[in-house]
């Protein structure tokens, strides 16, 4: 059925906590006020105080006790209402969540999921509006799951609440309200699949997020020109489906990654260094990234706009492979 | 302790040489004095020999590599000798001279994958014309290269395949640079040598059987007066200006099995004719020993080409050996009945073709030096005046 993105996560919620009475909701304003982008409206409602829990302005803690309660158990999703405030949580994620299955054998895991909102392009300035979801990556333990319609949120998210491990779920602002095809009831997509969101031929597209939409756009306007672009969503940057990602270079011979996130240190970097480690004799044309650029996002709109990567950019980076 | 083997100086001139092949492979034993590989440089192709006793460890310079006087091209030591670094101390004498469209920093540009397929179908990179950002080959180049090539490829049966390298590619490189870059007029003209004839079989009436004159050095002779008298054809352009030159150094084309050559007779002007003879039948049969010194092969002002003794042309249109302006071809000594003095005679006459470049000299200048040349050759005696 038709879903915008925000009813498709919440959709997964609630099959998840029909489902599984172990699971539970956790974060600033998810309950009375139905979360600061409405995702979790009507929930409380539904399920109780019990079930949604309304938690102090402590990001630190919000993540901190659902390590421990995933450990003992239980199954939380929790919030952060901005990707940006998980600096205020990091040993939590970087030292306890992604540790502790390992440094316990196995005897403990933290089968929790931490949902987090990125992007710019609301007026949010510096401090809301960023996309840092590379910055995970980098921590073995953790996996990075950052759906692109609202079908993928759901079937992602009712995977990550059943998996085992720590899963970051990233959601971007811009797409809340964005309708989609949803399947109903209890549908899953698998962790590490990517998704070809758009057959081509001659480059393809790695994008994620937000990012799929605009490169879909920037690739019809291409096809208008002669240029039939492959747009490949790997869903979750952490397992990564290099496979698909190698086996769409080879077929191309030219790769663009588009991300939202600053280029320096971007998980594009880790994308285009796989590909020239593993499928360099696939390639056509130089790697191309078009990333935001290296600077905190600016308030002001006009400045905001021109951050954030357009599919003018994406345009401009495939048509200097050819 | 490994010795390098390091690229010799081939004459005063020299520059840089070019090597053309490798005689002996790497793990090869080889003695001092052994040919190791041939190098080539615009004038001579040489052997460079073994310093010394070893194993030739490693080829540092590859086939093509155009380097610079004690560049490093191989070395030779003892088996397992350490050998790093003499190699790290070196520049990399990697091939040269390429100059497809697409070179940056000595490297082709070409993406990995029309790499591998131009590896796959032994395709020569250097040949591929790039068509990508910055010129850069592309899969879908080699792809066209492949096409063309299998359309183009020549598998006609052929007696002989002779490599276009070496002294076969300097000539044609050189010749077709002249042929571009000159405008070239030639001037042929009939002479009558029965003077000049007249003249060696007197001279020579005295001399010993080996050292007597041959038409040739009289010609030059006659031709270094000629120039001497009226210099414009031993001019050359020199960038913005036109030089007349000082000397005159007369260039004798000599043919070889495989190509020709061009020694010099330097300041033939000032030689006594039984030197220049004496010397012009020592470049000759050094030249056909591939025994020259390079340095007797640079510093031509003007060319003479002789194709008298096949009796088979009597004029033709040679081309001019650049940086020279102009160059003279002989061509046989025929009979013929001439006129003289209101009388048809039987007089022995030679073809001569003088080629100048336009840009340096006029039409009616080459003329003029081209009648006092003749005057010269029909009244020889004033050669010596």
């Amino acid at each position: 059925m038709q879903m915008t993105y925000a009813e498709a996560i919440r959709d997964a919620m609630r099959v998840e906590l029909k489902r599984d009475p172990k699971v539970y909701l956790a974060g600033e304003d998810i309950g009375v006020f139905g979360g600061c982008f409405g995702v979790t409206a009507g929930l409380l409602d539904e399920f109780g105080p019990k079930r949604i829990v309304d938690t102090p302005i402590s990001e630190n803690f919000i993540v901190g006790h659902a390590v421990g309660s995933s450990a003992c158990g239980l199954r939380p999703i929790v919030e952060i209402m901005f990707n940006d405030f998980i600096a205020v949580c990091f040993d939590e994620m970087c030292n306890q969540a992604a540790k502790v299955r390992y440094m316990f054998g196995g005897k403990a895991d933290v089968g929790m999921v931490l949902r987090m909102p990125i992007g710019a392009g609301i007026g949010a300035a510096a401090q809301h509006s960023q996309s840092l979801e590379g910055l995970l990556t980098h921590i073995p333990g953790l996996i990075s799951v950052i759906p692109s319609t609202p079908a993928d949120a759901k079937g992602l998210l009712i995977s990550a609440i059943r998996d085992d491990n720590p899963v970051i779920f990233y959601e971007h602002k811009q797409m809340y309200g964005m309708p989609g095809e949803v399947p109903e009831g209890d549908y899953t997509i698998p962790i590490g699949k990517a998704d070809i969101k758009r057959e081509g031929s001659d480059v393809t597209i790695v994008t994620w997020s937000w990012m799929v939409q605009k490169s879909l756009a920037a690739a019809e306007k291409l096809a208008a020109e002669g240029i039939n672009a492959e747009v490949l969503d790997p869903r979750t940057l952490i397992p990564l489906d290099k496979e698909a990602i190698l086996k769409s270079v080879a077929k191309t011979g030219k790769l663009v990654i588009v991300h939202e996130e600053v280029k320096t240190s971007g998980f594009g970097g880790e994308i285009a260094a796989i590909v020239s480690e593993e499928g360099f004799d696939y390639l056509d044309a130089p790697i191309k990234r078009v990333a935001a650029p290296d600077t905190p996002i600016p308030f002001s709109p006009a400045l905001e706009q021109a951050y954030i990567p357009s599919e003018e950019k994406i345009i401009e980076a495939v048509k200097a492979l050819f | 302790m490994a010795s390098q083997i390091t690229m010799p100086k081939l004459g005063l001139s020299m520059k840089t040489a070019k090597v053309v092949k490798w005689l002996k492979k790497e793990g090869d034993a080889v003695k001092k004095g052994d040919a190791l590989l041939e190098v080539m440089t615009e004038k001579i192709t040489n052997k460079v020999e073994a310093p010394a006793d070893g194993l030739l460890l490693k080829i540092v310079a590859d086939k093509g590599a155009d380097l610079p006087i004690g560049a490093l091209l191989g070395v030779i030591g003892q088996a397992d000798e350490d050998i790093s670094a003499i190699l790290a101390a070196a520049p990399a004498g990697g091939a040269g001279e390429k100059k497809p469209a697409a070179v940056s920093g000595g490297k082709v540009k070409i993406s990995p994958a029309a790499r591998k397929l131009a590896e796959e179908n032994g395709l020569e990179i250097t040949r591929i014309i790039g068509t990508g950002p910055e010129g850069r080959i592309t899969k879908e180049d080699v792809e066209k290269a492949i096409d063309e090539g299998s359309a183009l490829a020549d598998d006609r049966p052929a007696l002989e395949v002779i490599p276009y390298e070496g002294m076969r590619n300097a000539i044609g490189e050189n010749m077709a640079r002249s042929w571009a870059t000159c405008a070239r007029v030639t001037q042929h003209v009939s002479v009558d040598i029965s003077g000049l004839l007249a003249l060696r079989k007197s001279i020579n009436a005295d001399l010993k059987e080996k050292e007597k004159i041959s038409v040739t050095a009289l010609l030059t002779k006659a031709i270094a007066r000629a120039i001497e008298i009226n210099p414009i054809v031993n001019s050359t352009l020199d960038g913005e200006v036109i030089k007349v030159l000082k000397d005159i150094n007369i260039g004798m084309a000599i043919a070889l099995d495989d190509g020709l050559i061009v020694p010099v007779i330097k300041n033939a002007d000032q030689k006594k004719l039984i030197d220049i003879n004496a010397e012009i039948a020592d470049l000759a049969k050094r030249a056909r020993r591939n025994k020259l010194n390079p340095d007797e092969m640079g510093g031509a002002s003007f060319t003479i080409s002789n194709l008298g003794a096949y009796g088979s042309v009597d004029a033709f249109t040679p081309i001019i050996n650049l940086p020279e302006s102009a160059i003279l071809g002989v061509g046989r000594t025929v009979e013929k009945p001439v006129a003289v003095n209101g009388e048809i005679v039987i007089r022995p006459m030679m073809g001569l073709s003088l080629s100048i470049d336009h840009r340096i000299i006029d039409g009616a200048p080459a003329a003029q030096w081209l009648k006092v040349l003749i005057d010269l050759i029909e009244t020889p005696h004033k050669i010596f005046v």
